[in-house]
């Protein structure tokens, strides 16, 4: 029996939502996360041997990364004896995270009170299941012609050549340039078909089946997943069959996580991105493609997440892709296939809606956004998607057939050709982190000087992205804005709430930020200075909109020789 | 800018007022009436929740005319000002003022029992509304009028011949929307008042 001390105890730890569902089905089976304290003691010596064991590849790139201590508590795993502790309330305990310093088990409501009482239990939440969400099939599939400068390249890029094309990624090819030398991390719903003609070349390093836990990334017998996603998308990024299929990262080393099962749409899935994301950082990825979401469209009864929740922080996927941002890992990730949706529902789902992360939109051979491709802003007001590349009528590997190609749909498969864009600028500047590849491929997207909410920064340019000079200090990070309502009763004004982040890459070197606005209606139709904020300042108020003004606000870090960063953007 | 719709309102006053003026002032009309002049002073409510809770209820005077040509039923002519309040409105809690004044016109049905004088009274009212927002952000300035109804009632109780105490209560609805928003301005009053009856029969009868 439970007694009134402890269930005091529990409650604080226990989330209410969680706790509402214990109490009116205590019986029932939960799946949670349970979080914890601590990583137990010992904490320094236990550093120094995960340093000794960190792979060579990680190292690399903490180091690019600017990290000054190598290791830190996020690569602790979590403490064994606390999971041993709580295993045996559990009916079964699925995975642990070590960046989240938790575990997530399926238990009894009583079970769970029981663990609750653990004093190294710092907080338990309910698994909360997103759905993964598949390309919009396309209306029609547009057999795109091979232009005649097709021929003046280096590879026959055969019907691919629009896809890479547009991202001007043939030059950098002609260049020599392969993305060789760079680790990708495919986190996909399996890989059917990896002797196929265009795939049969690639450097895989690893596999990994998060889902059924062995080593087979391919469709078996009996087990759950679909691994024709993968494939398409493995197709699209690192497919090399001259006269066929080239992908823009045909010379990069690949790791291939199946962390999606197709079949049903529960919690696991999540759990799964993130482990995937935790061994993407153990073997030293450089790069996460993830044409993979979370937000609605659960199976088994599950509650979804609302576009509210799509903040950049409060999925717990999204939580994991942060941490894998803040080790060095560039992670490139499908906005979303929601755009023709109804608002809000066509907002970008997680973790794309991270600012670590790069979300990537879609457009067709033409260069114009595809409806199904879902649009910004985040739910604290960040312009989303961040880039595009083509998401339509994409020529790629087919998942059946050895010496097949076919053309699919979604922003599942612009996800991946930026992701190989991605690789080839890493190869030619092997100093740059996660955060200089995107500020560059932004910086230099079609769009760059009028980002918005449908597009972001636009059509991405690699050969113009790979020569970008970075500048030594940089916008400032998270650039977010809010618009609140001024209630004056018989009328609502509007106050536009600007905040940022530090960016820790300017160390000490900036004075002052400078935010200019400019009106969408053409009141003020260019950027007009309306502020300059000291560097301990990280919000900025604006005063006396109207509901329907649009303003798209920019902001630079203006340095100590009054030398401005690459601006920053946000737009409502 | 002003409102057409304001512009025609306030032509339509200036004919009543007119009308009232020209009745008021001949002569024949007012030796067979009877008239009286006062001024009521009390308390009137804020109905909307939000009104009420940045600016609260307030005090209100009103001087008025009535005049009875018949026996049991008259006119009354009003004014009600005096409510102007501060509070501190929205996000920054700037400083803000409300102006809410206005003019009646009513009939009136009345029932002499003695030395006590109760009546009833419907009709119309003109009120103007104005907030001032100390803030140099506003882009947008209430000042607006609108008609509405006014229903009431109340006593008259005779000191002497020519005065009076009196205690009123009335209802006054004032549903605006001068913008996007629907605000009522509108309440009870509770007012008490002293009044004087000008009848010209009565004072030629006085010695």
């Amino acid at each position: 029996m439970i007694g009134t001390v402890a269930f005091s105890q529990e409650k604080g730890k226990i989330s209410s939502q969680l706790l509402d569902l214990i109490n009116k089905n205590r019986g029932d089976f939960f799946t949670v996360w349970v979080y914890f304290e601590d990583k137990g003691p010992h904490k320094a010596q236990r550093l120094q041997e995960i340093r000794t064991s960190l792979s060579k590849r990680s190292v690399k790139r903490r180091l690019r990364h600017g990290y000054k201590v190598l290791v830190d508590k996020y690569d602790l795993p979590v403490y064994k004896p606390y999971v041993e502790s709580i295993k045996k309330y559990a009916a079964e305990t699925r995975l642990t995270s070590r960046w989240l310093n938790a575990v997530s088990l399926e238990a009894k409501g009583d079970a769970i009170q029981e663990i609750a009482n653990f004093p190294f239990v710092r907080k338990i939440e309910k698994v909360k299941v997103y759905g993964f969400r598949e390309p919009s099939p396309p209306p029609l599939v547009e057999m795109i012609t091979i232009p005649p400068e097709a021929a003046a390249h280096f590879y026959d890029y055969g019907s691919s050549f629009t896809q890479v094309e547009q991202m001007n990624v043939p030059l950098l090819h002609d260049m020599g340039y392969k993305a060789q030398g760079v680790l990708i991390c495919m986190l996909d719903s399996g890989f059917n078909n990896l002797n196929h003609q265009a795939l049969d070349h690639l450097d895989i390093l690893e596999t990994w089946d998060f889902v059924n836990q062995d080593a087979h990334v391919f469709d078996e017998e009996g087990q759950m997943g679909s691994g024709d996603h993968g494939t398409n998308t493995l197709g699209a990024i690192g497919g090399f069959m001259p006269g066929e299929l080239i992908g823009p990262a045909f010379g990069a080393s690949y790791i291939l996580g199946k962390t999606e099962n197709m079949e049903w749409e529960r919690h696991m899935e999540e759990d799964h991105w993130i482990a995937g994301a935790e061994w993407a950082d153990s073997l030293g990825a450089d790069i996460i493609s993830s044409s993979l979401g979370y937000r609605d469209q659960f199976t088994h009864g599950e509650p979804n997440y609302n576009s509210d929740d799509m903040d950049g922080e409060t999925s717990v996927v999204v939580k994991g892709a942060n941490i894998a941002a803040s080790r060095g890992i560039l992670i490139v990730n499908s906005a979303g296939n929601e755009g023709s949706a109804q608002p809000p529902d066509n907002t970008i789902i997680s973790p794309a809606d991270s600012p670590w992360v790069l979300a990537v939109g879609a457009v067709n051979f033409r260069g114009d956004r595809v409806n199904f491709s879902s649009t910004g802003p985040t739910a604290d007001g960040r312009i989303k998607p961040d880039v595009m590349a083509q998401g339509s009528s994409v020529y790629t590997a087919r998942p059946d057939k050895s010496d097949g190609y076919e053309y699919v749909s979604g922003t599942s498969f612009s996800c991946p050709l930026t992701a190989g864009v991605a690789a080839l600028i890493l190869e030619m500047n092997p100093s740059w982190t996660n955060l200089d590849i995107m500020e560059a491929l932004k910086c230099t997207s079609s769009r760059a000087h009028d980002p918005d909410n449908d597009q972001g920064w636009g059509i991405i340019n690699a050969f113009k992205a790979a020569h970008f000079p970075l500048k030594s200090i940089h916008a400032p990070d998270c650039f977010a804005l809010q618009r609140l309502e001024n209630n004056y009763i018989f009328f609502n004004q509007y106050v536009d709430q600007l905040s940022w982040d530090l960016n820790p890459r300017n160390d000490s070197k900036v004075s002052f930020y400078r935010i200019y606005a400019k009106s969408l209606q053409g009141l003020e139709p260019f950027f007009v200075l309306i502020g300059e904020l000291s560097n301990d300042t990280f919000s900025f108020t604006r005063r006396g909109m109207l509901e329907d003004e649009t303003f798209l606000y920019k902001i630079v870090s203006v340095g100590k020789g009054g030398e401005e960063s690459d601006p920053a953007y946000a737009r409502w | 800018m002003i409102k057409e719709s304001n512009i025609r309102e306030s032509e339509s006053m200036k004919k009543l007022k007119l009308l009232f003026i020209i009745l008021i002032f001949s002569p024949q009309f007012l030796l067979a009436m009877d008239v009286s002049l006062g001024f009521k002073w009390g308390y009137r409510e804020i109905k909307d929740p939000d009104l009420k809770e940045i600016y609260g209820d307030g005090y209100v005077y009103k001087p008025y005319l009535k005049f009875f040509p018949y026996a049991m039923w008259g006119l009354e002519l009003s004014y009600e000002g005096g409510f102007k309040k501060e509070g501190m409105v929205g996000l920054f809690q700037e400083e803000s003022t409300l102006n809410i004044n206005g003019t009646q016109f009513c009939g009136l049905f009345r029932y002499k029992v003695r030395f006590l004088e109760p009546y009833i009274k419907f009709g119309a009212g003109y009120f103007s509304y104005q907030q001032d927002i100390k803030s140099q952000f506003v882009r947008k300035k209430v000042d607006h009028h609108k008609w509405t109804f006014v229903m009431g009632g109340g006593l008259h109780l005779k000191i002497s011949k020519i005065l009076f105490f009196l205690a009123e209560l009335e209802y006054i609805p004032l549903k605006v929307r001068p913008f996007e928003k629907e605000v009522d301005l509108g309440g009870f009053r509770g007012v008490l008042g002293l009044g004087f009856n000008l009848s010209l029969n009565t004072l030629k009868n006085f010695h």
